[in-house]
């Protein structure tokens, strides 16, 4: 494996089970994460985007199971190794959710806990992974929310999450995400719950971050202008399958897939238009088909078969 | 008043008492949620407000329903029987004007009844205004569905087995079923997809051809005011800052917060970077 791959997810298959039916969440999906960089899964809700994440902390509940497939994950200065393989109560798995991989979910007032002060919350995720002394803890997590822009540190340590607001606890989260030095940061959603300015804000302070900090960013969101703003690649996903990777503006520019091209559609623009073009609804959803990624110029891969393929982009 | 507009408000003003902690909480204060806020709305169109959270947008909306009591100013609107003034109604006085005017809420999860079936939602406004006529309820119900692009067999299921964009579609079949003038969308897409916000906003304007409906929509996303609203009201901190056609407040904003606004709209471009300014050098008054 190459070293430029930090994570690179194979045949992953998830289902979820009821007495019914089963239902493939994730459904045989292959991804490479690029080091250093930051990779974007966009989707509608169901696509299966926060159920690949969850798997890769090993987080999927019952019913949810994975059925099949492998993440091998390559940190820095260690042999790399499948997360999967992990038993639920290894000290390695304990290692990597916080401390090689950690994640800023959607709802910074769920992820948090009401009861407890957002201090000792940071200081949870430090004692948690290094052996070190609460004093020391303490100075790590308030010196944390300064880098994430939240002034009186130390007094801010003290208080509750109801006494900041939603863009403020999203820096919590960030601070409380990074404090470990992970190497892979999984966004969830994270600024979909903020205004348009917070959400820029958070942006803006993510970008910063991921500048001064060597970390591989997996990004996930069905807003694609916060796609174009953030990501390096971008894997489009719809029914648990992988439909099109490629650059940022490979994508965005240049879709191939219809469903790609109806997403971009769907964005309310700048631009007036009488109509939006509206992807379709769930019975002609599933027309695309199911066809297997193929390789095409520049780098990218599209689920289409060969004749649908523009000439010019067949290899 | 004239009669092109449906809705006139004017100097509405919302205030809140601000309580002094403990047993005997005493009032210490006042907040000022809407600040001497005035505004028109013409039959047959689509006002916008937009505004970040925290400022006023939905204290608004509620006040002019009089969901919320407002604490001064007038909210003129003009009913099939005339124009009056809400703020000096009585409750009992407002009941039959409530049925030409209707709420469809931010959250479709939360703003549907869990343990009420889809046909009952629906027909609620119908069981509380007009009782006598129950025997077409049924009827009435399964027209409504179907403007709205839900199956038939919809009507014995409960909210839990349908997706945000389905029972958002309830809501809004819940708010049109007494055929009102007025349909104030508080949020309406904002908890959607994009791909379901399409949809959505589709079907609002297809409705509002079909049944010709004057909508208030407040939202904080500006794409969609923008693609969806003909004027739209800025507000911050329960005042309007500004008003006019949307396309004049996204091509030439006078206000700084506005500029802020337009400001933090990521682009669809990856070679555009979001670049918003910086709230603390800006006047914002």
């Amino acid at each position: 494996m190459s070293t430029s791959t930090i994570l690179s997810i194979r045949n992953l298959s998830i289902s979820f089970k009821n007495e019914i039916s089963e239902q493939l969440a994730v459904n045989n999906i292959n991804l490479d994460m690029k080091r250093s960089q930051t990779t974007a899964i966009v989707g509608e809700s169901g696509s299966g985007k926060s159920v690949t994440a969850y798997a890769m902390m090993q987080l999927i509940q019952p019913p949810g199971k994975i059925t099949s497939g492998e993440i091998i994950f390559s940190p820095a200065q260690q042999d790399s190794f499948d997360i999967l393989q992990l038993n639920d109560n290894s000290p390695a798995l304990y290692d990597l959710r916080g401390g090689l991989m950690s994640m800023i979910f959607q709802e910074p007032m769920t992820a948090l806990s009401p009861v407890h002060t957002i201090g000792n919350q940071i200081m949870e995720a430090i004692l948690t992974h290094q052996a070190i002394q609460k004093k020391a803890a303490f100075d790590l997590a308030a010196a944390m929310l300064e880098r994430v822009g939240i002034q009186n540190s130390r007094e801010r340590m003290l208080q509750y999450p109801f006494e900041f607001s939603g863009g403020m606890r999203q820096r919590v989260m960030i601070a409380m995400a990074l404090v470990c030095q992970p190497q892979i940061l999984i966004c969830d959603e994270p600024t979909t719950a903020l205004d348009v300015t917070i959400q820029a804000e958070i942006l803006a302070l993510l970008k910063e971050l991921k500048a001064t900090i060597d970390i591989s960013v997996l990004f996930i969101t069905h807003d694609l202008a916060v796609v174009a703003q953030i990501a390096d690649q971008v894997i489009v996903m719809n029914q648990g399958r992988i439909l099109e990777t490629g650059s940022v503006r490979q994508i965005l520019n240049d879709p191939i897939h219809p469903y790609s091209q109806g997403l971009i559609a769907a964005v309310p623009g700048m631009k007036r238009q009488p109509r939006l073009d509206a992807i379709s609804n769930d019975s002609t959803r599933h027309n695309y088909g199911v066809h297997p990624l193929i390789a095409i110029k520049g780098d990218r891969e599209v689920a289409l078969p060969m004749p649908l393929i523009p000439a010019e982009y067949q290899l | 008043m004239t009669t092109r507009n449906l809705l006139e408000v004017t100097n509405l003003s919302v205030k809140f008492p601000l309580l002094k902690r403990g047993l005997l909480s005493k009032q210490v204060g006042e907040f000022t949620a809407v600040d001497q806020v005035s505004f028109e709305v013409q039959r047959g169109s689509v006002l916008g407000i937009v505004g970040e959270s925290g400022s006023g947008k939905t204290t608004l909306v509620r006040a002019i329903l009089r969901a919320i009591e407002p604490s001064s100013g007038s909210v003129l609107f003009q009913g099939n029987d005339g124009a009056v003034d809400l703020c000096q109604l009585t409750h009992k006085q407002l009941m039959p004007l409530r049925t030409q005017m209707q709420m469809i809420f931010q959250d479709p999860f939360a703003s549907l009844n869990p343990r009420m079936k889809v046909a009952d939602i629906i027909a609620e406004p119908l069981v509380i205004h007009h009782p006598e006529q129950h025997l077409q309820h049924r009827q009435q119900v399964i027209k409504m569905l179907e403007r709205v692009g839900l199956e038939a067999d919809s009507l014995h299921r409960f909210p839990h087995a349908f997706s945000g964009g389905q029972r958002q579609r309830i809501g809004i079949a819940r708010a049109l079923i007494l055929n009102p003038s007025l349909v104030i969308c508080d949020e309406a897409v904002s908890a959607l997809d994009v791909s379901v916000q399409a949809q959505v906003l589709n079907l609002l304007a297809d409705l509002q051809e079909e049944m010709n409906l004057t909508y208030i929509f407040v939202a904080h996303d500006l794409n969609v005011v923008h693609h969806f609203c003909e004027r739209a009201l800025v507000m911050y901190r329960g005042a309007v800052v500004e008003s006019g056609p949307v396309d004049q407040i996204f091509t030439s904003p006078q206000h700084d917060y506005t500029k802020l606004l337009l400001s933090a709209i990521p682009s669809l471009d990856p070679d555009i970077k979001l670049a918003p300014l910086d709230r603390n050098s800006l006047d914002l008054g």
